[in-house]
């Protein structure tokens, strides 16, 4: 049995040693399509992640209208200490703000020219921390029944709605677009397989017909073409893991690092993740390689 | 024993082999000739699966070798030598590789076909030649490779289409006589030829064809049937 295998493998390699560069496009064109499966499958979850680093926040900040006075502000923040599941209530100035603001944005000049500091832009507010992300609505709302309602223009609450609602809908455009591109791809790597494992049965017919003539089984022959066509899925499966680690250690890792979801509580791209996309992709490139040789030795190997 | 029972074959309008019967007992040697056209590779093709009978049946031991599933055809040629016609060598691989190549087909273990490969060339007297290529080989050379790759089986059934075709009489004779000794061994021997100073000579049963048929069949025979 080893035998037979080590057989059908020497000669699978010297199949895609002898088709040369069409070969190569065949794993191009399939290391493409893993790519976007797996870029399809990191947005997933870097949006996955960020919605539930977004809804698990404990912290919410209500902005006051321009006209609110300090003492007004006070006053509710005393009122907002005294609700249940409250643990701190913090007061944030107009100044204050800008200075946070100015402070988190130090090394971009640009933006320091644009923000002139008698323009203050930034409303004061009240930040307020919780014991459970899922009470922050509900806090909220007595706030805003009560005195509040007068008094707050906006809340942060809002914000996150909007910024989900936002991450949904390029999520999901971006999702389609790169399933479907990584669709076609896939057909096209389909085919390509398809047809450089027809060109090696045509250039090996003499070969295949004195194999049946001496009693070779037709699995003998079809193997090392099958095998071949998977040839090309793992090395496309290697090249493209060997592309995306390093794009992710120069793009994604230091982006991740600084804004996205720093504030998720676990890392969002663990080793269990690369594991699972490795494994996507070897399965997407050994069904595709494959089933493309298969298909080709049904169509052209007449044995 | 094998038996053609009533066999025809068409191709499109043409008959190869019209109602064609006989039968070969096991050890035996059966000499095939008839001018060019006759039906001799057809019949060939026909005991190897590689064609089927339009009409009739072939038996091996009762059983009728066109009804085996395909996936037994490849088991049921192994048990057959067969030195074809045009040989069919690989060119890019060498005289050991290519005698080889039969048994790698069978999946026997790599150091016993080293062993036997050498063997069956001592015997068919190539063994230097075993690194050289099928182009680098004379005519005779090259029929002996297809006869060393057909025997490399230890098949219990040889068949030689045209093994001394192209020879010079001297190794015609060799060959001829290496088949000989390789029915004293117990093979079954079918040889189709076309030479006639063989066939007067060894005093074998022939089988004469001409035009698909066969026109007689004599326990000592001769090239001529008239
Ligand atoms: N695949 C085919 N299609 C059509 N006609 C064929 C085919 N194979 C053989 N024939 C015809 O069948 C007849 C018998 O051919 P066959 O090869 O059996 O002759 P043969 O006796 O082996 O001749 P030779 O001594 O020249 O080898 C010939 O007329 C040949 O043209
Ligand atoms: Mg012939």
């Amino acid at each position: 049995m080893l035998i037979f295998w080590q057989r059908i493998f020497r000669s699978a390699t010297s199949g895609f040693r002898r088709n040369g560069w069409l070969s190569l496009v065949a794993v191009f064109i399939m290391t493409q399509a893993l790519l976007l499966i797996s870029i399809f499958a990191s947005l997933n979850l870097v949006i996955g992640a960020s919605i539930t680093a977004i809804n698990e926040r404990i912290d919410v900040a209500l902005f006051f209208k321009e006209t609110v006075t300090q003492s007004e502000a006070m006053t509710l923040k005393t009122q907002a200490e005294q609700i249940e599941g409250v643990t701190q209530v913090t007061y944030v100035s107009s100044q204050d703000a800008l200075d946070k603001f100015l402070a988190d944005h130090r090394n971009r000049g640009a933006i320091l020219d644009v923000v002139s500091r008698d323009e203050n832009f930034l409303p004061a507010s009240l930040e307020i921390k919780v014991t459970d992300p899922y009470l922050i609505e509900g806090i909220v709302g007595q706030i805003i029944r009560g005195d509040g309602g007068k008094l707050i223009s906006q809340t942060s609450l809002e914000d996150n709605q909007k910024l989900i609602e936002k991450l949904r809908n390029f999520g999901g455009f971006v999702q389609r677009s790169s399933l479907i591109l990584a669709l076609v791809l896939i057909i096209i790597a389909l085919l390509i397989i398809f047809n450089t494992i027809r060109i090696t049965i045509f250039t090996r017919r003499e070969e295949i017909e004195i194999m049946k003539l001496v009693g070779a089984t037709d699995w003998y022959i079809r193997w090392p073409f099958i095998i071949e066509g998977m040839l090309y899925g793992v090395i496309a499966t290697i090249l493209s893991l060997v592309l995306l680690y390093v794009g992710y250690l120069a793009l994604v890792k230091p982006m991740v690092d600084s804004y996205l979801i720093s504030a998720a509580s676990s890392p969002v791209f663990t080793l269990g993740f690369f594991i699972f996309l490795a494994a996507l992709q070897l399965v997407v490139a050994l069904v595709v390689g494959g089933v493309s040789s298969y298909w080709a030795t049904r169509k052209h190997l007449h044995v | 024993m094998i038996v053609f029972d009533k066999v025809t074959k068409h191709y499109g309008s043409h008959k190869a082999l019209d109602d064609v019967s006989f039968s070969i007992r096991p050890r035996e040697f059966v000499i095939l000739v008839g001018p060019s056209g006759a039906g001799k590779t057809t019949l060939i093709k026909l005991l190897l699966c590689e064609e089927k009978p339009t009409f009739g049946r072939i038996t091996i031991d009762d059983k009728d070798i066109h009804l085996l599933k395909d996936r037994y055809i490849p088991y049921y040629r192994r048990q057959i030598g067969v030195v074809f016609q045009d040989f069919k060598l690989l060119p890019n691989q060498t005289v050991a590789e290519n005698v080889a190549f039969a048994m790698e087909v069978s999946g026997k273990p790599d150091n016993e076909i080293t062993k036997e490969v050498m063997k069956i060339l001592e015997l068919v007297g190539l063994k230097d030649k075993a690194s050289n290529f099928p182009r680098e080989l004379s005519g005779g050379e090259i029929q002996r490779v297809a006869i060393a790759r057909a025997l490399v089986f230890q098949p219990k059934f040889l068949i030689a289409d045209e093994p001394t075709g192209n020879l010079d009489p001297v190794t015609a004779w060799d060959i001829t006589k290496l088949l000989l000794k390789i029915n004293s061994l117990g093979t079954t021997v079918l040889l189709a030829t076309h030479n006639r100073e063989i066939v007067d000579n060894i005093n074998k049963r022939v089988i004469n064809m001409d035009k698909g048929r066969v026109v007689r069949d004599r326990r000592r025979g001769k090239y001529d049937y008239k």
